[in-house]
This record gives C-alpha cells, structure tokens and sequence, in this order.
C-alpha cells in the first residue's frame, strides 16, 4: 500500500511499507556490523515527527540528500544479496528524494530555523565517527528514518 | 566474589520475545550445563546511551529468562540485552541479543473475539489487544493507539462444508450473512500491521451455531 506523506504544504505518496519490508531483511546483519552502540545518529530529539510541519520537508530533504551522498555511495556490502537490497532502497529514497525536490521548486519546502539546527545536529553526530563506521551506522539506522517518516 | 570469565560456554539462544511490548529476555542454558546449578546474571543497554545498566531482579537468578518490559517500554528506543553463566567460580563470557526495536518488532497479540448469531449470520465484535502496564492500576492502552494502521484478518470455517472464508478488515465489528442454519462455524481472528513482517499470534478458536431455520421448523409443527 501507498503512504502519502503529509510534510507541511509538501505531500508525496511513497511505498514506505515495501520499503520497510526490504529493510528488514537485511537490518539484523547491518545492524551486527555496527559495534559502536553508545552512539546513535538519529535522536529522538530531532525526529521528523517532532518538528513542525513546515519545516519537515526541508530536514527530509537534507537527511535523504545525506544518505544518499554519503551513506549508500560508500556503503560496502558484504555480499551480493545485500548489494542488491540495498540498492533497492537506495533507489526508493532518490525517488522520495526527488519528490521531495519538485516541492523545493514549487515553493513548498522551506528550510526554516528549526530544521537547519536539527540537521546540523544529526550531521555533527554523524560526522562524530570514522568514515566507515558511520556508514554502517547510519544504514543500520534506515529503520529509525523510515518509523519517523511513518509517523510523519 | 569476582569469577574467572570465560571458563565457561555462554548462554545461547539470547533473545527478546515480545508480545504487546512486554518484552521478555530468553536464552538456552550453556552447551553441556543443561541441568547443572547454573546462575545468570542479565545487563541491558539502550542504544546510544553511554552504559551498560543492571536489572537487579535478573542477578544470580537461576531461571532462564528476565522480564525488561519496564526497562524497555519506550518504544521508540532500541535496545541491547546480555546475559552470562556462573557456576561455582567460573563464568561465561557475555551472551548478547541484537538491536532491539520494540515498536517494530513486538507481537502484536489477537483481539478479544464476541460472537452472536441468527439463522443466516454471525456477527463478531472484536477489542483491540491492550499494552503491557507496569502495574494493574495503571489505565490501560489499546495496541490500536499505538498502532493506528492496526487491522485483523478474520477467518470463518463451516465445519459441515469444511469450507473457510477469510477477510481484511480495520473496524471492530462485521457480519458475515448467506450463512446455513442450524450449522457450526469456527471463528479465528489475527490482528497485524502493515510493514516488514512481525509473527504473529492467532486468538483462540471460537465455534459457534447458527439457529436452526424458524420457517423449517414451523412447518413441521
């Protein structure tokens, strides 16, 4: 089933439960390669769902824009089954992404305060960890993206 | 008194078992201990936190599993759980779970079922599973208000055709109709949410009759 997501002024339907579904069959041996447990990159504090409509658009838009720019094109598979989940999802969120970008162009994503502070942040967790670390971390971390984007 | 770990094998098998967020921690006794005086001791951690933190309910317990409902209930957090063995003065390195999500990974229980019935149908009211509480007192939360994309799939089997009919339905309350008299239907009902897959937990089976047809038996008076 479709999910229409309702960001502000900006709304976009996505698969978000076959995306789910794809995840899920890899999260136990992402997550497994992810040794560092007393960091987590998307905090309940900057959750989309805790930030106010208008402004969620904008701070998808940049979580995706990371994802996809440094998180899946440094992403090392262990093998090819997950290489090809993988791209599967990655596929998924450049679609969202670019819905995401239509609304930019259509005036209905702006960047306010409280989504810039909160990308900041998650950026400064991010950027906290060693290269390849945060890249496993950040993908074992899709589930939390996609439950805010559900909640969203 | 401090033990000398890793002497022996660990507990195996670590794992949550959840059902309406009460979330149990599970594990097997060591390979070869099964029956042995064996202790554990159980830790649990909430992802990206700093420190492993103890249930103090769960140290030097002989049995083998540990309730971190309370410990786990937000369930927008992820969480770790440990545990090892001890015996006389050895003890087993740290057995631990993966990454546990309670709000995608709970099972979500079956609702409570009422049926009534007529000649032609059988009208069935379902209630929604409630949430694990801490304690009795406390007012309880229906899985519904959790999940709001909960639905349950309701299956209805004749047991005179043996033939089965099943539907997908988000509402409390449906009918089915075009049912014979005077025949037993057997009622199972499972609830679930869309997203990756979760097992899941059929309720019970509930039979019931159809009444007999009025016009039928009016006749042969």
């Amino acid at each position: 089933g479709l999910k229409t997501l309702h960001l502000g002024s900006c709304v976009i339907t996505t698969n978000l439960q076959g995306i789910r579904s794809g995840f899920s069959e890899i999260r136990d041996s992402v997550q497994a390669k992810d040794e560092i447990i007393d960091v987590r990159i998307l905090r309940k504090t900057q959750s989309l769902q805790g930030t106010k409509p208008a402004d969620q658009c904008c701070l998808l838009h940049h979580i995706l824009r990371l994802y996809l720019d440094r998180v899946f094109k440094n992403y090392q598979p262990p093998d090819h089954h997950i290489f090809r989940k993988v791209s599967r999802l990655a596929n998924s969120l450049l679609t969202i992404k670019k819905d995401l970008r239509l609304c930019h162009a259509h005036m209905s994503c702006p960047c306010g305060e409280e989504a810039k502070e909160k990308y900041s942040q998650i950026l400064s967790h991010f950027e906290e960890l060693p290269p390849q670390a945060v890249v496993v971390k950040a993908l074992g971390e899709l589930d939390i993206l996609l439950q805010w984007m559900e909640e969203a | 008194v401090p033990c000398v770990s890793g002497d022996l094998p660990k507990p195996t098998n670590v794992a949550f078992i959840s059902i309406n967020m009460k979330n149990i921690l599970q594990w097997n006794p060591p390979e070869g201990l099964q029956g042995m005086e064996v202790s554990y001791t159980v830790q649990y951690f909430i992802y990206g936190q700093k420190k492993w933190l103890n249930k103090s309910e769960c140290r030097n317990i002989s049995r083998t599993y540990c309730d971190l409902s309370a410990e786990t209930s937000d369930y927008e957090h992820q969480y770790y759980a440990k545990v090892k063995a001890m015996w006389g003065t050895n003890c087993s390195k740290w057995a631990e779970t993966g990454r546990f999500y309670p709000f995608l990974e709970t099972q979500i229980g079956p609702p409570e079922v009422a049926l009534t019935t007529d000649e032609k149908s059988i009208s069935i009211v379902l209630t929604a599973p409630k949430k694990w509480k801490k304690n009795p007192e406390e007012s309880s939360i229906s899985m519904q208000q959790i999940y709001s994309n909960l639905k349950y799939n309701v299956s209805i089997y004749n047991t005179k055709s043996n033939r089965t009919w099943s539907q997908c339905v988000t509402n409390h309350t449906l009918v089915f109709s075009w049912l014979e008299p005077g025949t037993l239907y057997c009622v199972l009902v499972e609830s679930f949410v869309p997203g990756p897959p979760r097992l899941t937990h059929p309720s019970e089976r509930q039979c019931v009759s159809t009444l007999e047809d009025q016009t039928t038996a009016l006749e042969v008076k």
